[in-house]
Parts: structure tokens; sequence; C-alpha cells
């Protein structure tokens, strides 16, 4: 569309405002604008796309002007003034709005010739050599802040509580996970020790393990996240901070350093959902699930099927015909993009879902 | 060798629906206007959250893919489309 319509002499921009699905695709939500700006450019350089890019601040500030919508969509006019407003980016309303607006361009490009297909390079480095977390299905994102340092974050965290946290004395699970951040084109060192975690804590709160210590590894070097799950107890009201403090060693892949990091940060206990979820968050149980949802067993699970708050969600990410059903193949091709094709990892032991009756 | 097992129950289930392609055809037109309603009603409850239609846009500032600070009245004069959202 950005092909037609440019050459009519409209603008369009792609803002980039916070990763919405960290470890899609491996990438890691960045801890800078200038890897934000960093990620911009892989994208452009993977697909060739020539959209120009506005990258929002790490306030997100432009987001929350434009009402912090999940994938908003908006049309301005010459004069100023917002004339469409989307919740969800449709990209076949929106070229029947041009085409309103501006003249209807024949034969239109598609998406298949404009953009070819995102897709992170391979590297040869292990991974899925770590066994995975089984992790809470009810984890909120926290927000980090990291302390300055002179090196960037080649690793970083990833810090998520079940919702009992947030209340005034409230107990819960807190997950820590430690990703490597694919722009860096580093892995871990497994010779030079194990990941580390120090957790510090007020006085009002327990924990049940405040040193970590990431597994042991076989491989050499791996690219895996380390992940961690503690127990937490408010005994006050008045904490709402954790102190993290992460050593690690790593070595980028052109073997010109290894070296060992310490980083800090500070955890707020409040969910955050504009930080994002993991696959295995905003559809826990797809995996298992498919077929329960598909309830009338027509081999399409339409917009109706899906739980009642996250249709539209699901259908942005898998309708990919936009006919409002997701078929097989859409299923398959968005499984595929989880775990180097696996799909996602069951949160269930057994594969079953314990929501329903035997 | 339990996600192996996962998969092939998936796999089976969908492919095995005994409606076929004839019925996913029939339901397709079903399916879209489904999906048109779901994504009206979210568009309203936006609408209502962050009424900017017809509206001036917010005049803030980002940045280009450079890096340098970007005024979104510098559009001005144009049809302008933004799509927000990020590499995943």
């Amino acid at each position: 569309m950005y092909q037609d319509y440019h050459k009519k002499d409209v603008n369009f921009y792609y803002v980039y405002k916070s990763l919405a699905h960290p470890e899609v695709n491996g990438f890691v939500a960045p801890h800078t604008l200038s890897e934000r700006l960093k990620h911009i450019a892989e994208f452009q350089k993977i697909t060739g796309s020539q959209v120009p890019w506005l990258c929002d601040s790490m306030e997100g500030a432009l987001a929350r002007a434009f009402g912090n919508a999940p994938n908003g969509e908006f049309v301005i006019n010459p004069q100023g003034k917002v004339i469409r407003q989307r919740f969800w980016s449709n990209p076949v309303t929106l070229r029947a709005d041009l085409a309103k607006l501006i003249g209807p361009v024949n034969p239109a490009t598609t998406a298949q010739q404009a953009l070819p297909a995102f897709k992170m390079p391979h590297r040869e480095i292990a991974s899925g050599v770590v066994p995975r977390l089984k992790l809470p299905a009810d984890l909120q994102p926290l927000p980090c802040q990291i302390q300055p340092s002179e090196f960037p974050a080649y690793a970083k965290l990833r810090a998520e509580a079940t919702p009992g946290l947030f209340t005034e004395r409230g107990s819960g699970k807190m997950y820590l996970g430690i990703y490597l951040d694919p722009l860096y084109q580093v892995h871990w060192n497994n010779r030079a020790g194990n990941v580390s975690v120090q957790i510090e804590v007020a006085d009002g709160m327990e924990i049940s393990q405040a040193n970590l210590v990431g597994p042991a590894v076989e491989a050499d070097a791996d690219l895996d996240p380390r992940m961690f799950l503690v127990d937490l107890q408010r005994k006050t009201s008045l904490e709402k901070t954790i102190s993290v403090a992460l050593t690690y060693t790593v070595c980028d892949d052109a073997d010109t350093f290894c070296q060992t990091f310490s980083q800090s940060y500070e955890i707020e206990l409040r969910g955050d959902r504009r930080l994002g979820s993991r696959p295995g968050i905003f559809m826990p149980s797809m995996f298992a699930r498919a077929a329960d949802l598909d309830r009338d067993g027509n081999g399409l699970i339409e917009g109706s099927e899906f739980p009642a708050n996250r249709a539209t969600l699901f259908l942005s990410h898998m309708d990919n015909n936009l006919d409002g059903a997701v078929d097989q193949d859409e299923l398959k091709a968005f499984m595929a993009l989880f775990n180097d094709g696996r799909g996602f990892d069951s949160p269930y032991d057994d594969g079953k879902n314990p929501n329903k009756d035997p | 060798m339990r996600r192996f097992l996962i998969s092939l129950l998936f796999g089976v289930l969908l492919c095995g629906t005994p409606n076929g392609k004839a019925a996913t055809q029939d339901k397709s037109s079903n399916a879209q206007s489904e999906g048109v309603e779901w994504t009206e009603r979210f568009n309203q409850q936006f609408l209502k959250r962050a009424p900017l239609l017809d509206q001036t846009a917010p005049q803030v500032s980002a940045f280009n893919d450079q890096g340098n600070a970007f005024a979104l009245s510098r559009t001005r004069g144009k049809y302008t489309v933004l799509v927000f959202g990020c590499l995943t």
C-alpha cells in the first residue's frame, strides 16, 4: 500500500512503540532508544521494506497521545485532523479509505509482492539445550529500570509476577528471565561459569531464594534464556521495589571478545501490560486447546470461538487472509514463529486442559 | 515425545474434521462478518477511550529512523497514515 500511495503524496509511517511480544522471532525488549532504532534497521534490512518509521520515546509519549492501542491505525488529513481511527490496523479497510480519499490504484500491490517474509537469520550456536521452566499462566510483566552502565545490556532481564504480589501483604511468584539480545550477536560462555542473579528485597518482604545460579550447560556456548522463579511474600504494605543484580559471561559470535558483565535493575511490583506479553502469556493454552476452540468442528476457528476478549488479538496475528477465521495453515504458520518452529510449550504437563471436563 | 504427541493430536483433530473444504468455504462469509463485528466492537471501545476522531492530531514528537527528533506537525499538507506496532 505504501508503494501504491506514497507516489500519490501520502505520508506513511510505522510507529515503533514497544515490543508487544518479546521472544517472538527471538527479539528481546530494548532498554534504550538506540536499541529500538537498531530493531528498525534490522527490520528494514531483512525485509527490504521502504516504509519510513517513527520511533516513540522510551516513555511512550506518542503512543500515549494516540490512545495506546496495540496496533492503532490513524489517517490524518492535510489540515492535521484525524479522519480515521482504528484500534487494530486493517490493510483492507485502509486501502478502501485511501481509494476514497485519493483514488484507487489498479492493480494494487499485494503484501507478498511488496514485503518478503521477516525472519531473523539463523545462527550456528546451540539453542533449545536448556530446559525451559514451566511458568504460571497469570504472570504479568513488571517495569524494570536498568542502572546506567558503560556497556550495552548484552543480556536483558524480563521480570514478571503473579497478581497476588500487587496487593498489600500479598504473596505470589516472581519470574526472572535473562535473555541474550540478538542485536549484539553474543552467546553465553558456559565454560566461564553460570549466569548468577542476586535479589535484594526490602525488610518487609520475604523471598524464597535470594541468590540464584543458572543451570550448568553441557554445550560450551548457547543462546537459551536463563529462567528463574521465586516465591515472594509482602509482609508490610510499604515495599514496592526489588533490586536485582546479574552477572554473566558472554562472547561475541565473531570471537573478538569474551567478558564478564554485571548489570543492576530496579523492579517495580506492579503489572504493566504495555510491556508486552510473551507467547505463553498472551495465548497461554492455545497449543493444548486449539481443538477445543473449534467448537463447531468445521476446521476453522472463527472470531466468536476465541476467548471473548481476545478475538481481535488472535485474529490480527493469525488471520492472514483476513476472512475473520483461522484455518489450519494459518495456525501452523503462526506456530512456526515460536521456538524455532516447534510451537508453544504446553502449559499443561500432560497436554490436557484442566479446565475441560474429562 | 510429549510435545510430539500433543502436536500429533492437534493435527489429527484439525485435519480430520469431517466437514472439509466445502464446509470451510461455506463458513468463510459468516466468519468474515463475525471478524468484522469483533473488530468494530473494539474500534468503538477505542473511540470512547481515546476520542481523537475529527480532532486535531496530538502534536507530539518522536524520532525518525536516524534517531533525530521528528515533530508530527511536519506531516501537515499531506494525507498521513500512522500505524502503531513493533516488530513482534
